[in-house]
């Protein structure tokens, strides 16, 4: 309305001075993802010297004057620690948004600049960035902020102690690429070439079977086998060593709705009162205490994974109710990326339990983490377990095993190299941030 | 020929503590042509206002410069513990942020009738009350301070040690103590001076090729180092650290802590896990403390074995010098015993007293090493230190970076303040007549 006024009465608005850039995601984007340049700062190198401070003012304010520098060492003196404020040139940078004449922008190469002829000097990105990166220089009494000394920073150049490091984010996301292949091979494998030898396989002497099935056989005949408790290891055994490597890289389900999810994008939300992790071992505990009152397996007829696996190829039998399932499972993909997988697939409750003592886990290091200025890895996570309200926070969340489905897309997707796979006893403490 | 146009603001704050007045003259372009800066500008000074009983602050031409380690700044006064002049070297950040706001000299006359503290910002000085600050330990100081004058960018000030008129107090620079043990602290304490602090806001201009003069220098000097973080306890080995010491500091995690502007960290912030015998329901306490004095960890380590961290943070606290402590404590002392004693002796008024004892340091003979305010380590041998010492405290270099670094030569800094050959030449003779006066 206003626009239409002002278009009326002949107003020049901000839109016309300072027309907002879009972002255009090319194709390339989905496999290249933009650049995110960045300083990475590591406090436990730091000394405090200043010399990053130094150098910064000189470009600055072509004097050695440190308040005018756009990178502030903080010294904690009592816990002996230092911390430096810097711009982050977030994803979406508060700062741009805050600024009531546009003089912010992200450039295309990701910088985000000052246009001190748009500047009014009010201050809004200063309050509204969570770093107060952008600062009022004491000797100009302009508002400046780090512009990474146009991609070549001379504070990461100078640093002493190589505190310092300029990322100008991963450009390949080559664990990506390996993933989708793996899942395409093993849907290939288990749905179309070995139809059914997911939920049990023979081979000779060599018996492989389905954790969840194995459980309800034994649940239905009242009687435990060696060989098939043996024959469900496979998958238990990969659990503990690598957590539930199966739901991410290998399940054909699992690989159905992650392409279901690339025609969804948009997702609706979940039911919050139904967004229970638990209701998986309910089901579970069902299936198990429903084989052992009817007497036969009574989840398989209905399981989506063994639907997909026992429905196609040369020798596979083209099953109505068993598409069904699948394809009103691929529905609920519109709420909410692997809704089957996060609330009700009891296999990856069978895996959830052995990868609680397993031997790894994912950790996102709270020293390179960058938190609010990111949160990337939240939003690639397929089971929505980064808790991105923690990242706001300042905080590096716990990533928990049993929902972790190691598909090391928060790996993959951290431009800073904060999400790491590490053996459980390893010393990282996800939650703290430690200065 | 005007060599220091560049690195000095040209002016000298002038402050009359009695009469709680100060000004802002010019500096005589005169005295820095002749005696370059530092410790020789601080006793010219110093004879020029004798009779005021002057304490004299001051830098170098290079503190704050692009000079690798250009953190000095130096008072200079009459020691009430050696009873002779001192010139107490003050590391961090207090030189280049005194430099930043705008003077390049205090004189600081007379002494007032209630506890003050001087602000210096943007070449102005401020003196206000601290009486609501006597009494206070350190921490608590620096946190009032903090609030009431807006995160002040670099603070000196003494103690609850200096306010009782111990004479072992010793000044600290924020909460990391300082290699004052000439009794500065109280010497500031007689003027009722609490505390000294700078917003060094304003800025330093610099000559163009002073950037690759220090990369080129620090160049040379790690070429072959692949790390140059080295910390406090690199510093303890140099000048001979006993194996008993070596295993106190295992069971610790050291992080290197650096001054202004310094390529090499000589200081450690050291966590330690103590046994604090007077909190019974939390024995296991994590604590930091800061580690800047050379001379004081090997005395307190000596005296408190494994419990030197406790102790020196608790000398820090007060404001007291851990050498003096240490000569102090008794031998065999539980820690409680030996914290009750530093809180005893914190709290004792003394009033000066002139240490006879003089004991040579290392090479160095006794009373110079006193005339440094007795807490740069010996690091080199006798004469090449007193050299070293001398040439950093006129320049405004910190003198444990001279003196870890002995491969960097006059000539090198010198070229940071010459235009040419000829204001090397006269540089180089200029030094060398301040030396033999």
């Amino acid at each position: 309305m206003q626009e239409q006024a002002a278009e009326q009465n002949n107003i020049i608005t901000l839109e016309d001075l300072r027309p907002r850039r879009e972002e255009k995601k090319t194709f390339s984007d989905y496999f290249m993802p933009r650049r995110h340049p960045s300083i990475l700062f590591d406090p436990k190198k730091c000394t405090g010297c200043g010399t990053c401070e130094m150098v910064c003012s000189m470009r600055n304010v072509s004097k050695i004057a440190p308040a005018s520098a756009s990178i502030e060492v903080l010294r904690d003196e009592e816990n002996g620690r230092n911390f430096a404020i810097l711009c982050q040139h977030c994803r979406e940078p508060l700062c741009v948004e805050a600024c009531p004449t546009r003089a912010i922008e992200k450039g295309e190469d990701g910088i985000v600049r000052i246009d001190k002829v748009f500047c009014v000097e009010c201050g809004l990105c200063i309050m509204a960035c969570p770093e107060a990166a952008p600062f009022k220089d004491p000797i100009t009494e302009e508002i400046n902020k780090c512009d990474l000394c146009e991609g070549d920073p001379l504070c990461v150049k100078y640093c002493p102690a190589g505190a310092l490091t300029f990322t100008k984010g991963k450009k390949i996301r080559w664990i990506k690429g390996l993933r989708w292949t793996v899942q395409a091979i093993s849907f290939l494998l288990l749905a179309v070439i070995l139809v059914g030898t997911f939920c049990s396989l023979k081979a000779g002497a060599l018996s492989l079977s389905c954790p969840a099935g194995v459980l309800q056989n034994i649940a239905s005949s009242g009687t435990v086998v060696l060989v098939w408790i043996l024959s469900a290891f496979l998958i238990l055994g990969l659990t503990i060593l690598a957590g539930r490597f199966f739901c991410g890289w290998i399940c054909p389900f699992g690989f159905f709705l992650d392409l279901v999810d690339k025609i969804t994008p948009k997702k609706i939300g979940w039911p919050s009162f139904l967004k229970s992790r638990m209701a998986k071992y309910g089901i579970l505990a069902g299936a198990v205490g429903g084989s052992c009152a009817f007497g036969f397996q009574a989840f398989c007829p209905i399981c989506p994974i063994g639907a997909i696996c026992r429905s196609y190829g040369t020798t596979g039998t083209l099953n109505g109710a068993n598409l069904g399932i699948v394809a009103a499972l691929a529905g609920l993909e519109v709420t909410e990326r692997r809704v089957w997988c996060r609330y009700f697939c009891p296999v990856g409750a069978i895996l959830a339990l052995f990868a609680k003592v397993g031997l790894i886990k994912i950790v996102i290091g709270a020293n390179q983490c960058k938190k609010f200025s990111c949160i990337q890895c939240a939003e690639v996570c397929p089971m929505g377990i980064i808790d991105a309200d923690k990242l706001r926070e300042g905080i590096s969340p716990d990533i928990p095993m049993t929902e972790c489905i190691t598909c090391m897309r928060c790996i993959d997707r951290c431009p800073y190299g904060a999400a790491k796979i590490r053996f459980r006893w390893q010393k990282i403490v996800p939650g703290k941030i430690e200065l | 020929m005007k060599l220091f146009d560049n690195f000095y603001n040209m002016k000298v704050g002038i402050i009359d503590l009695s009469e709680s007045s100060s000004e802002v003259v010019p500096l005589d372009d005169q005295l820095v042509s002749e005696k370059i800066g530092g410790a020789a500008v601080n006793t010219d000074l110093f004879n020029r206002y004798k009779d005021d009983d002057p304490l004299i602050l001051g830098v170098g031409p290079l503190t704050g410069s692009f000079a690798p380690a250009s953190c000095l700044s130096v008072a200079t006064f009459l020691s009430p513990r050696f009873g002779n002049l001192c010139h107490v070297p003050f590391m961090l950040r207090t030189g280049p942020e005194m430099k930043f706001s705008g003077i390049d000299f205090l004189v600081i006359k007379g002494s007032s009738s209630s506890p003050k503290i001087l602000h210096v910002d943007k070449g102005t000085i401020n003196i206000v009350s601290a009486e609501h600050l006597a009494g206070f330990e350190i921490p608590q100081t620096i946190q009032t301070l903090k609030k009431e004058i807006s995160h002040p960018r670099s603070i000196i000030l003494t103690g609850p040690a200096a306010d009782h008129e111990v004479s072992c107090a010793s000044v600290s620079t924020g909460m990391r103590g300082s290699l004052d043990k000439a009794g500065l602290a109280f010497r500031m304490a007689s003027k009722n001076l609490k505390g000294i602090t700078f917003n060094g806001i304003d800025g330093l201009p610099f000559a163009e090729d002073n950037l690759n003069q220090k990369e080129t220098i620090e160049r040379n000097l790690f070429a072959d180092k692949g790390h140059r973080n080295e910390g406090f306890l690199s510093v303890l080995e140099k000048i001979g650290i006993e194996d008993n010491l070596k295993k106190i500091t295992k069971k610790t995690k050291w992080r290197n802590m650096a001054c202004y502007h310094c390529p090499s960290p000589c200081m450690s912030s050291v966590e330690f896990t103590w046994h604090d015998p007077r909190n019974r329901k939390n024995p296991g306490t994590k604590d930091n403390v800061f580690l800047s004095d050379h001379m004081g960890f090997p005395a307190m380590a000596k005296k408190g074995g494994g419990d030197v961290f406790p102790l020196l943070k608790s000398c820090l606290r007060f404001g007291l010098d851990p050498v003096a402590v240490a000569k102090r404590l008794p031998e065999n002392r539980t820690l409680l015993e030996s914290l009750d004693t530093i809180e005893e002796i914190s709290f004792t008024p003394e009033g000066p007293e002139i240490e006879r004892e003089s004991h040579q340091i290392g090479e160095i003979p006794a009373e110079t090493h006193k005339l440094f305010g007795g807490g740069i380590p010996p690091i080199l041998p006798g004469k090449l230190w007193v050299k070293r010492v001398y040439f950093s405290m006129i320049l405004g270099i910190c003198p444990i970076f001279l003196l870890l670094f002995p491969q960097i030569s006059e000539f090198d800094l010198f070229k940071f303040l010459a235009k040419d050959e000829h204001d090397l030449k006269s540089l180089e003779e200029k030094f060398q007549s301040i030396l033999e006066d």
